[in-house]
């Protein structure tokens, strides 16, 4: 388990409901005191879990401890842009770079950030609810008659 | 003229159907089961296919083994371009044929024929390997029948938009297709 | 790049023999010895998590196998779990112990191809044949169980699809007792062999401080000194009742990464042996007959299932949202093991990088989803 106390002393405004934690503000300075302050170190970020939620992203931290053998969710709400955590967790650059390709999310300070899995000229990012399937290249030689 | 033609076809056919050499070309799933052709108990090289090309120049035969996305796609028309003629090409699997279970992906072309001719569909999800067999010997018996004067209007009534693509080849513009999707520094 | 007449850059992929799949790799190269590497992903991105979104929760339930198509069964389970999670499903204990004999039964297939085409990419072809005679054996295992021979849609909510015949007991008994043998057969041709042991021995050394920064699971990183292992840590079915060892080493190169992949072979064996002798004396029911799977409908709640896959912690999320998932998440130990390549193969030559990278175990569907 997370030191409460500990984590309420530094970070006032977080919410804890025993596995999840919710953030506001400052995520990289909570996963860092997760990461090296806490009692319990969170030496493993397993993944970074993107969903749609409308009007803003819901990022989910998922962390991990070899030590403990816990997992820990840290919840935030982002919107457009987020801070990188690739200097905690080298581990994060794929995930941020796969939420960049998806969600059109911008992390700052992950300086390699591109497109992933898309190629890099295509429109629009697919895992948003809003999204439309418009590019031309979904439409392949359709004209021709095979 | 017939009958000279005819025994020159007899000979290259014979040839051709009998050493078809496959292109290493397997993106997911079936590609397994194209490598357990080729392994013990089936064992691919009763038909004459066991060579495994890793280069499109010197094969003959695509088996186009898994999904193909748009990503993937100039790839393909790309290693479809550098084998030479004649060529054919099994299109193996469900998601080849039509975009199988991922018809509704926006990621995924449904079906290869939109971007380069397929000689034999071989629907499943994945194709055994008695199926992939199956349409080896159906594409021998179709190399049988074939013509050296028809193959030309195949290619050509098969792949009218390929024209263009085609000197592509002479010029090597085609370089251009390989870096894209990609940003290189 | 900076020194244009010193390096040389090459394009490995993405339709390369050597890269099981569609890996792209652009490397820069001084001479021999690899300079940079990146690796570029998303050639087979088939948008399994967007599809989700579409479909019911049981109409989902085919494609997950895809994923990961060597562990079909990993998959299923990961999934499976969540929803019976969320759906508050009980599961019978012979369903339970007919997953745990299927996941193990699959885990030894995908360990047995990944010797194969190791060996291949290392230039030994006969080690294929043998690995692919056995794994032969696990699929036609399967194909008389499930009906397919990759793709098996085999586990459902609340259970299995059907019950387990004794002529496939008898069938598993017998591949079981022959197995040890084929095994040791293995390393027989493959430990000792100087080539193999000097093409391996030092090379891609990934240490246990890389390994954790970089997010990697099961044999990767029990090979780099950490004693990982979900089915131990977290148990999950009923690893907790079954009698099983868990092997690591401390070097992390790719001998020890091979070490650790033969011993899983022998720790999964014995693991099949428990399920039979449970599953041939237990009289329960298969599958829990009150589930109605197309009527499922959960009310909005995520859950997050790990499953220890052959290539490392597989988890699934499912947020639900009434009657189709909002969203599914996969995360899969391949996507993180392709991160860590280019680590291992700065300063290493270009004749070891299909030793390295082939060593790691990464399939491509995995890591593209």
């Amino acid at each position: 388990m997370i030191n409460t106390d500990l984590l309420k002393e530094y970070f006032p405004d977080v919410l804890v409901y025993d596995y999840y934690i919710f953030v506001e503000k400052n995520i990289v300075d909570v996963i860092s005191f997760l990461k090296t302050k806490n009692y319990v170190d969170f030496d493993v970020l397993s993944q970074i879990i993107a969903a749609d939620c409308t009007d803003f992203v819901q990022l989910t931290y998922r962390l991990y401890s070899t030590e403990n053998n816990e997992f820990l969710n840290v919840v935030t709400k982002v919107k457009d842009e987020a801070a990188s955590v690739t200097h905690l967790y080298k581990s994060a650059h794929f995930d941020e770079c796969e939420i960049h390709d998806l969600f059109g999310i911008n992390f700052v300070g992950n300086e390699k950030l591109e497109r992933l899995y898309m190629p890099e000229d295509w429109d629009g990012h697919p895992l948003l609810k809003s999204y439309d399937q418009t590019d031309e290249r979904l439409e392949w030689n359709n004209d021709q008659s095979l | 003229m017939n009958v000279v033609v005819s025994c020159i076809d007899y000979f290259l056919n014979w040839g051709r159907a009998n050493s078809l050499w496959p292109l290493t070309f397997a993106t997911s799933c079936c590609g397994i089961e194209m490598m357990q052709t080729s392994a013990a108990d089936y064992d691919i090289a009763r038909f004459g296919s066991e060579v495994f090309r890793g280069s499109p120049r010197q094969a003959d035969l695509l088996i186009c083994a898994g999904t193909i996305t748009h990503k993937m796609a100039p790839a393909l028309l790309k290693l479809y371009q550098q084998m030479p003629e004649p060529k054919y090409v099994i299109a193996m699997g469900a998601c080849t044929c039509g975009g199988g279970m991922f018809y509704d992906s926006y990621s995924v072309v449904n079906g290869i024929d939109k971007i380069i001719p397929v000689d034999i569909y071989l629907p499943m999800c994945p194709p055994k390997p008695e199926a992939l067999l199956d349409a080896i010997i159906k594409l021998q018996n179709k190399i049988k029948k074939e013509s050296i004067l028809d193959r030309r209007q195949f290619v050509m009534k098969h792949c009218s938009y390929l024209k263009e693509e085609n000197e592509l080849l002479v010029s090597d513009n085609g370089l251009n297709i390989m870096t894209w999707g990609v940003n290189i520094d | 790049m900076t020194n244009l007449f010193k390096t040389m850059e090459i394009n490995v992929g993405p339709q390369h023999p050597s890269t099981h799949g569609v890996l792209r790799l652009i490397l820069e190269l001084d001479g021999e010895i690899i300079k940079s590497c990146k690796p570029v992903v998303g050639y087979l991105h088939r948008g399994i998590e967007k599809m989700a979104e579409n479909r019911s929760y049981l109409q989902y339930l085919p494609i997950v196998d895809r994923i990961d198509y060597l562990g079909g069964f990993f998959n299923s389970y990961a999934y499976c779990d969540c929803i019976e999670h969320l759906a508050e499903i009980d599961v019978p204990d012979k369903a339970k112990y007919i997953r745990v004999l299927c996941m193990e039964l699959n885990r030894i297939a995908s360990h047995l191809l990944w010797l194969g085409t190791f060996m291949l990419d290392l230039g030994a072809s006969s080690p294929l044949f043998y690995c692919f005679r056995d794994r032969e054996r696990i699929l036609h295992i399967f194909e008389a169980l499930t009906g397919q021979r990759m793709m098996y849609n085999y586990f459902t909510f609340g259970g299995v699809r059907f019950d387990i015949p004794s002529d496939i007991i008898d069938k598993i008994s017998v591949f079981i007792e022959d197995m040890p043998e084929c095994i040791n057969d293995y390393e027989n041709i493959i430990t000792d062999n100087p080539i193999f042991v000097s093409r391996c021995k030092s090379k891609g050394i990934l240490t246990k401080k890389n390994a954790l920064q970089y997010s990697i699971t099961g044999p990767n990183l029990r090979a780099s000194g950490v004693n990982l292992d979900f089915r131990k840590s977290n148990p999950y079915l009923v690893y907790d009742r079954l009698n099983f060892d868990v092997s690591s080493d401390i070097s992390g190169d790719a001998f020890s990464r091979y070490k650790v992949r033969i011993f899983e072979l022998h720790s999964s064996l014995k693991i099949v042996e428990q399920c039979i002798s449970f599953i041939k004396n237990s009289s329960d029911e298969f599958l829990n007959k009150s589930v109605k799977p197309v009527m499922l409908n959960i009310d909005n709640a995520e859950y997050t299932s790990s499953v220890e896959s052959p290539r490392g912690l597989m988890s699934c999320t499912v947020m639900a949202g009434g009657k189709n998932p909002y969203r599914v998440k996969w995360r899969t130990g391949s996507y993180y093991a392709v991160q860590v390549l280019p680590e291992l193969l700065i300063n290493a030559e270009l004749a070891d990088l299909m030793a390295i990278f082939g060593s790691l175990d990464v399939i491509l569907p995995e890591v593209d989803k």
